[in-house]
């Protein structure tokens, strides 16, 4: 036994050294790209975020990039690009009534166990990371979809109200859909807290969640096969909202296939 | 039925007064005895602040036994997590029920081989420790098999592998295999024992595989470069080793480790490529009535983890010292230093006890801890490093100032029934550095306790603390008091007044807690409020929100 154990560990130890070799990476090899899928559709990215998230920051700047890769002029004109609304969610801020952005409308929103920055895309991904936010995108907006919007979604203000009005195209029938509008406000200044942990009071909110148009749950809209339906809402502009940074966010949602089709546009201001 | 058999258990044991022993009592070898124990933790929450539950009653509960003979021991333990108290309410994949660790080890003759989930630690931790840390909801078991061998005298050998639990997940994709040989020199070498010295030499090795497949488990860049967002190439196998050495002899005892990991780009160091190191030296001198330690430690990118993306407290294959004491009256413990594995940090410690002659003891300690120097500045989430080297450090030079933390105690007897203690505190925290936001907090905070045996049953003891800063929430105040009557009731109440506080929000977190023991069963019935902060154990620390509410402890053991 006394003279087996010594050749016993010197046999592990030679093992240990071949098994314990370093699994070098030269710099040049690091990275593989990733070519940019074509748009065929739009997506929607409901961002979980928050004015007292110190890494929502980099969590913007991310989404603020793959805006810029897909909102082209080109994609836009044909309909097609990403759909960002950034849904402040609670216990991560400041209320509306105290001057945060969480709407009312956030907690029924904002699933369970969320850790900002976070995302979901598509109501189809669960809730992803920064990390993974390009690759579900990518993935998402190169899949063709069933449903269309017919021309642009309208948005129009009259006086304390906007008016918002379209129809949605359908190649199938559908008794599980959904309309979903809602408000998001872009270039909002108010503060937010930085990765380094100081708070920047004159920090640039953009796609701030506002509120639901026709409810946190939306409107029955079952579609029928090569069939427009038409769709029209009135909603009161707060107070504290800037019309012209207001847009609208319209999406059909199916317990199926998640979010079938977004579309955006600008409130048009009637002076 | 899993449901019913955990209630069952649970009504049962407490019955039993002792561990249970079965078999022979003529046959030692065949003697085989049970331990067990119950733990539950109850809440029932009232708003507090802005946080909500949808539950009336919050809780987590544990029952674990064990069975012990001469040549194999077994257990199980099960619990119920599945609507969690509200530090772990908030944590993904926390909720859960089920046996959350079982285990079965043979023993014969200077060998033990054990499958199921495995607790071990390589000297210090430094590249393998697996525990459970129930209030800090860590539990990084191994589930696999280990091999001991101390058949041969002076040698301890120990190899391991498998995949590591995090909370009710095991997954396959990362394993772990690991290695550890200690010699005790002394066993060998007769000079040493001659004059009395114990010198361990001890190397260890851990090897974190994690399955790393294009595409599904892809790591890719947050920002597009050159136009395009790029896959990340990242290293599936990642080996960590670790050599120590361990002296004493008679009054002094001195341990020096190092350990290295190759390069693991993970979230915790912005998916960088470096290697880690970490050095600790510590030296104890100590004998009666006097003991002195001196302690060092430089570590730098030792997150060792087996899934690369986490960033809370779970999934850590290693643990590293922490050299902040731990302290247990409120205020000390208002701003708790967490160890930072990554980027790392510059660490000193010094500990004095002396008895003085009529009943008193002092006790010193002085904690330091800085950052590393390196060059340019360091931000926990650079989306610009990813895949690069990490940037260059000095190994001798220190960044910012993380945590420093003076105090002295003194603990005099005036009699058998009465007795005080007193310390005063000096503490710096870089609540930035630590908790992302906060500046750095200088506080000084003063204790006063006194303990009085007021007759054969009842005995009552006091706390009055102090906090004064002019950062943060402000001046804090701490009273106490409890009253024991043995051996069965301990009834406390206690008051923490952030009369200071500059917002305005003077806020009172009382607590009234009445304590029964009877045989082997505890239980503890309260009503109160806890503040918002960091629970830290080990320099291991959990996010504790704010609760109110009545709270309930059981603990059973046999």
């Amino acid at each position: 036994m006394n003279k087996t154990f010594p050749k016993l560990f010197a046999l592990l130890a030679g093992t240990l050294m071949l098994a314990g070799c370093e699994e070098s990476i030269p710099a040049d090899k690091r990275y593989t790209p990733i070519s940019n899928s074509k748009p065929v559709r739009s997506v929607l990215v409901e961002e979980y975020t928050g004015e007292n998230c110190i890494n929502c920051p980099n969590g913007h700047v991310a989404l603020e990039a793959i805006e810029e890769l897909y909102n082209t002029p080109e994609n836009l004109e044909q309909g097609v690009g990403v759909v960002a609304v950034g849904i402040h969610i609670p216990n991560w801020g400041r209320p509306v009534d105290k001057g945060g952005f969480i709407a009312p409308e956030a907690e029924s929103l904002t699933p369970d166990e969320v850790n900002p920055p976070q995302a979901q895309v598509n109501r189809r991904s669960g809730l992803l990371d920064r990390n993974d936010w390009a690759k579900f995108i990518k993935e998402a907006i190169a899949t063709p979809t069933r449903v269309t919007f017919v021309n642009s979604v309208l948005a129009e203000q009259r006086g304390d109200q906007m008016v918002i009005s379209g129809a949605v195209h359908s190649v199938e029938n559908f008794n599980d859909t959904r309309l979903h509008v809602w408000v998001v406000e872009d270039n909002i200044v108010s503060r937010q807290r930085q990765p380094d942990g100081s708070m920047v009071a004159d920090y640039v909110h953009m796609n701030v969640f506002r509120g639901c148009v026709n409810g946190v749950k939306g409107s029955e809209f079952t579609l029928s096969r090569n069939d427009d339906r038409r769709f029209s809402f009135t909603y009161p502009i707060a107070a504290e909202w800037k019309p012209e940074n207001l847009r609208v966010v319209v999406f059909v949602e199916s317990q199926s296939f998640g979010v079938m089709n977004v579309t955006q546009n600008n409130l048009q201001i009637n002076q | 039925m899993r449901k019913n058999s955990v209630a069952l258990l649970a009504a049962l044991l407490p019955l039993a007064a002792s561990a249970i022993d079965f078999g022979s009592p003529k046959n030692p070898d065949r003697q085989v005895t049970a331990h067990g124990s119950i733990q539950v933790d109850g809440l029932v929450p009232e708003k507090e602040g802005s946080t909500t539950y949808k539950e009336k009653l919050l809780g987590d509960a544990y029952a674990n036994v064990g069975l012990f003979s001469k040549y194999v021991d077994a257990g199980l333990r099960v619990e119920y997590l599945e609507h969690p108290l509200p530090a772990f309410y908030s944590s993904p994949g926390f909720k859960g029920w089920g046996i959350g660790n079982f285990y079965a080890t043979g023993k014969y003759k200077g060998f033990q081989l054990t499958a199921g989930d495995i607790y071990e630690q390589f000297g210090t931790g430094m590249i393998l420790r697996t525990y459970e840390d129930r209030a800090l909801g860590i539990d990084n078991a191994i589930r696999g098999g280990r091999l001991k061998i101390d058949a041969l005298r002076g040698f301890h050998f120990t190899a391991l592998g498998g995949v590591q639990r995090r909370y009710w997940d095991w997954t396959t994709n990362s394993r772990v295999y690991a290695a550890d040989l200690e010699w005790e020199m002394q066993e060998y070498i007769k000079p040493l024992q001659a004059h009395d010295i114990t010198w361990t030499l001890g190397a260890a090795w851990v090897c974190k595989y994690e399955r790393y497949k294009e595409h599904a488990d892809s790591i890719q860049t947050p920002l597009p470069i050159d136009g395009h967002y790029q896959f990340l190439n990242l290293p599936q196998r990642v080996n960590a080793f670790d050599v120590r050495t361990h002296f004493y002899k008679g009054n002094v005892d001195v341990l020096a480790e190092f350990a290295l990991k190759h390069p693991d780009p993970s979230a915790d160091n912005n998916y960088t490529f470096s290697r880690g190191t970490a050095l600790l030296l510590s030296a104890t001198y100590s004998k009666r009535g006097l003991s002195a330690q001196l302690q060092a430690k430089r570590s730098e990118d030792m997150s060792y983890r087996t899934r690369r993306t986490m960033t809370d407290i779970t999934s850590f294959i290693n643990y590293l010292p922490p050299f902040a004491y731990q302290h247990t009256y409120a205020l000390a413990a208002m701003y708790p230093y967490a160890t930072q594995y990554a980027p790392g940090e510059w660490a000193f410690q010094g500990n004095f006890a002396y008895s003085l002659k009529r009943r008193t003891k002092l006790r010193l300690n002085l904690s330091y801890i800085r950052g590393i120097k390196r060059e340019g500045d360091w931000q926990k989430t650079d989306d610009s490093m990813y895949g690069k080297d990490a940037v260059k450090t000095s190994f001798f030079g220190t960044g910012p100032l993380y945590y420093q933390d003076f105090n002295l105690q003194a603990d005099h007897k005036f009699n058998r029934a009465f007795s005080m203690n007193a310390m005063y505190m000096f503490q710096r925290y870089n609540k930035t550095a630590i908790e992302g936001e906060g500046g750095t907090i200088n506080a000084h905070i003063a204790v006063l306790e006194a303990k009085g045996k007021c007759s054969d049953v009842v005995t009552l003891r006091g706390e009055l603390q102090y906090l004064a800063t002019k950062q943060d929430k402000g001046d804090w105040l701490y009273g106490m008091i409890e009253v024991s009557i043995l051996p069965y009731l301990m009834v406390s109440a206690s008051d923490q007044w952030n009369f200071g506080n500059p917002n305005g929000e003077k806020d009172h977190y009382y607590m009234f807690t009445v304590t029964g023991n009877y045989r082997n069963n505890r239980l503890m019935l309260g009503y109160g409020r806890t503040r918002e902060g960091f629970n830290c154990s080990g320099g291991v620390c959990r996010f504790m929100p704010a609760t109110r509410g009545f709270q309930l402890a059981y603990n059973f053991n046999f």
